[in-house]
């Protein structure tokens, strides 16, 4: 019986031997093969964004914006995307989804976007190609779109809802420049109604002192005061000492 | 009377002018008030604001005082003779309080901020410089004493040249209106 244990486990060891080879060659094969691909990509990838790096730099978009300004292609794709309501569609698409928020932190995040962008936004090609943009009935029928669809309004309801829209206006309202900017004013109108005041009240002394003068004579014909009449001269108006004027009171 | 020199007989025309001119013109007293630099006299309305303010100052000042007194003293439990003993403290506390007021401010800037606010100062009527101490308290007390006959001593500047109430006359003091740059009594000398 051990005999014949020991030649079965003998026969099955010669079966398996080769197998568990094949196994452990597969194996190598396989992770060679996660190697090349992880290499592959972290190398297309530095390949892609030192293309795009050198596309940036160079004056290739500018051209490219300069042929797609002349061609008018831009007016046309947004008007047949307006006319199709796909523009719209995409809007509501990414407005809704959450890849809008990741593109725009991994965008923010980036430095290179970063200043790609710049260099994109400094071009004069899409300085001019705004321009026409806007200014083209295309682009007024974009706007007037945009403002009357019911997606703004509730962009701005989100908006509003958001917390932390009121954390940045709080910050803004808190920060040193706006609340000097407050102060400045108040003062500036406190010190406006404070020399509105100055003013009517000294048309009222002499108001006041015309009157009484006028009560004056009709009591007693006599220059009395009027005779010591003094013509106050206007407040912040400075003449010599020796110019102080009769009165000019009316008779 | 040749040798006399020119500024003297200058001097003694001017002199003659004067006299002339008081005897035959009353206008000519305005002419007499000590010279303002050219600034008026503060009328009665504008005066009458400026006291207003002060007051509220004053008042407002000794209110705040008052209640947190009064709200000190509601925790102690003291007898009623003590109560009366603090509230006569505290009156006197607050007439000293308001002549310190406007005897401090007529006497450094000659300005009370109430002034400030309406642009006048109390000047004295001769130097144009600001008052004495003692002459700010005895202004004080005229206002005092202008108040007691229905207002009378405040309401006789509306027929005087120079503007002056009760109190400017007792204390030979005028109000006169300050310009906008006007920093200090000083800058009303010559």
């Amino acid at each position: 019986m051990s005999l014949i244990g020991s030649l079965l486990s003998v026969g099955a060891r010669g079966v398996t031997l080769p197998l568990s080879g094949a196994a452990v060659l597969v194996e190598a094969g396989l992770d060679i093969e996660r190697r090349i691909r992880a290499e592959l990509t972290t190398v297309a990838g530095r390949l892609v964004l030192d293309t795009l790096d050198a596309v940036l730099a160079s004056d290739a978009i500018d051209l490219v914006l300069e042929r797609i300004e002349t061609a008018g292609v831009a007016q046309h794709v947004a008007q047949r995307m307006l006319e199709d309501g796909i523009a719209e569609q995409i809007v509501t698409r990414v407005l809704q989804g959450p890849e809008l928020e990741q593109i725009v932190t991994n965008a923010v995040d980036s430095e290179r976007t970063r200043d790609g962008l710049a260099r994109v936004l400094e071009s004069e090609a899409v300085e001019r190609l705004l321009d026409r943009l806007l200014s083209s009935p295309a682009g007024e029928r974009l706007v007037a779109q945009v403002l009357g669809s019911p997606l703004l309004t509730e962009t701005v309801t989100r908006l509003l809802e958001s917390e932390q829209l009121w954390i940045l206006v709080d910050e803004i309202a808190r920060s040193p420049s706006v609340t000097e900017a407050i102060t400045s004013q108040s003062a500036s109108f406190v010190g406006q109604v404070t020399d509105r005041v100055r003013d009517s009240s000294r048309d009222a002394d002499a108001w006041v002192e015309r009157a009484a003068r006028r009560f004056g004579r009709g009591r007693k014909n006599d220059a009395g005061p009027k005779a010591a009449g003094f013509d106050p001269l206007k407040p912040g108006e400075d003449a010599p000492a020796s110019t102080l004027r009769p009165s000019t009171d009316p008779p | 009377m040749s040798g006399v020199r020119p500024e003297v007989h200058t001097a003694q025309e001017h002199a003659a002018q004067a006299r002339r001119r008081r005897q035959t013109s009353s206008v000519s007293t305005a002419m007499q008030a000590p010279p303002t630099g050219g600034r008026a006299y503060s009328g009665l309305v504008t005066r009458a604001l400026a006291f207003a303010l002060d007051s509220a100052i004053v008042n407002g000042c000794a209110l705040v005082v008052g209640v947190v007194v009064g709200l000190g003293l509601s925790i102690l439990h003291l007898p009623e003779a003590a109560d009366i003993v603090i509230a006569a403290i505290l009156g006197g506390l607050w007439v000293l309080w308001t002549v310190g007021y406007f005897a401090f401010f007529w006497s450094t800037t000659g300005q009370t901020p109430g002034d400030r606010v309406m642009r006048i100062r109390v000047i004295d009527g001769r130097d144009r410089g600001p008052l004495k101490l003692r002459r700010a308290i005895v202004r004080f007390g005229g206002v005092i004493l202008a108040a007691i006959p229905l207002l009378a001593g405040f309401l006789i500047m509306l027929w005087d040249d120079r503007r002056r109430c009760l109190q400017d006359r007792l204390a030979r003091t005028v109000v006169v209106d300050t310009p906008v740059s006007d920093d200090g009594p000083g800058r009303l000398r010559r």
